[in-house]
């Protein structure tokens, strides 16, 4: 998935290519499922940010510009915002459903989350961000994890990590100004 | 709040980007991405930084039905985009003078054939002023006939 094999698939997408769109659908559409299935825990709607991502994908195509960064990384945003929208459009349902107590209302297989804290980074593929993510405090490498792979606001972290509003909220962004400096050292 | 202090532009595409920035602030933070630069630069920069953390997870097949889904929606806009295009088309492709030139020319033609017969029957007419021996039956429809040349023809 280098940017020199999606650049030209995007870029014949932009001029309504449908064949070209099918090679970036085949070649990313693994990857920003498994983004957007992490991040919602749930098959259905996973895919169904999928869909939306792409739709917005085809459409937009032609918006992409090289100082948005690498193709993938535009298209990962698309996915990421896309499955954000939709984790918030959830919580606000539920909290409609529970109230209407019809919370057991649940038609998708939902996939396991793993409740534990491990941190899901792997070494290999960036070294820069590796080297700049473990120069991180534990607890601001975890709460920056928690929030992007999971969409976790700052209230939810408080209850994930049991820690007060004020010390999450610090860690995030003292956590994000000193990756910031690392990375672009 | 002050936009133009790069740092805070920085922390709240940041924020933005990582999804910890939430209900109205970012919607204030996506308004203020339609209008300023520096907040869609920094914006694309955090994109470009904390996006690599997806590097690490493992790619996960969709079902085929969602590519299913996703070709038959472009499709469909397509063929709607078609129709409304087409529409349109018709619209613009309505122009007075493609429509109206050819009845014009009948018109003109009929007309010009009308001012030709008429010319020709009034010189027949002309002509039967001279007395002639008819009989009364011939005599009443030529008055009929010098009357309705009279009436068409002006």
């Amino acid at each position: 998935m280098e940017h020199d094999e999606l650049l030209p698939l995007l870029s014949a997408t932009a001029k309504g290519d449908k064949k070209a769109f099918a090679e970036l659908y085949s070649a990313t559409s693994g990857k920003l499922y498994a983004i957007s299935l992490k991040m919602l825990k749930n098959t259905a709607q996973a895919e169904e940010a999928l869909q939306d991502a792409f739709i917005k994908i085809w459409h937009n195509a032609s918006d992409y510009q090289s100082n948005k960064g690498v193709v993938i990384s535009w298209m990962i945003s698309i996915v990421r915002y896309r499955s954000l929208d939709l984790i918030r459009h959830n919580k606000v349902r539920k909290e409609q459903e529970f109230t209407n107590e019809h919370s057991a209302d649940l038609e998708s297989v939902e996939v396991n989350d793993e409740t534990d804290l491990t941190i899901e980074y792997e070494s290999g593929n960036d070294n820069k961000l590796v080297d700049c993510i473990e120069q991180l405090d534990q607890q601001q490498r975890q709460a920056i994890h928690l929030a992007y792979y999971k969409g976790l606001t700052h209230y939810e972290l408080v209850d994930h990590v049991s820690s007060p509003l004020g010390t999450v909220k610090s860690w995030i962004r003292r956590g994000l100004q000193q990756l910031q400096r690392c990375l672009t050292l | 709040m002050n936009y133009e202090n790069q740092k805070l532009i920085d922390m709240l595409a940041a924020e933005y980007v990582l999804g910890t920035l939430v209900g109205s602030a970012r919607d204030r933070y996506s308004r203020l991405m339609l209008t300023s630069n520096r907040a869609r630069e920094a914006t694309w920069k955090w994109e470009q930084h904390l996006n690599r953390l997806a590097s690490s997870i493992e790619a996960v097949a969709p079902d085929q039905q969602v590519w299913e889904k996703i070709s038959q929606r472009i499709d469909n806009n397509v063929v709607a985009l078609n129709i409304q295009t087409r529409a349109s088309n018709d619209e613009d492709n309505k122009p007075e003078d493609a429509v109206k030139k050819p009845k014009s020319r009948l018109l003109q033609a009929w007309s010009l054939a009308a001012t030709v017969a008429c010319i020709a029957l009034a010189a027949i007419v002309w002509q039967s002023k001279t007395p002639l021996p008819i009989d009364t039956f011939e005599s009443s429809q030529l008055a009929v006939f010098k009357m309705n040349l009279k009436r068409h023809c002006g």
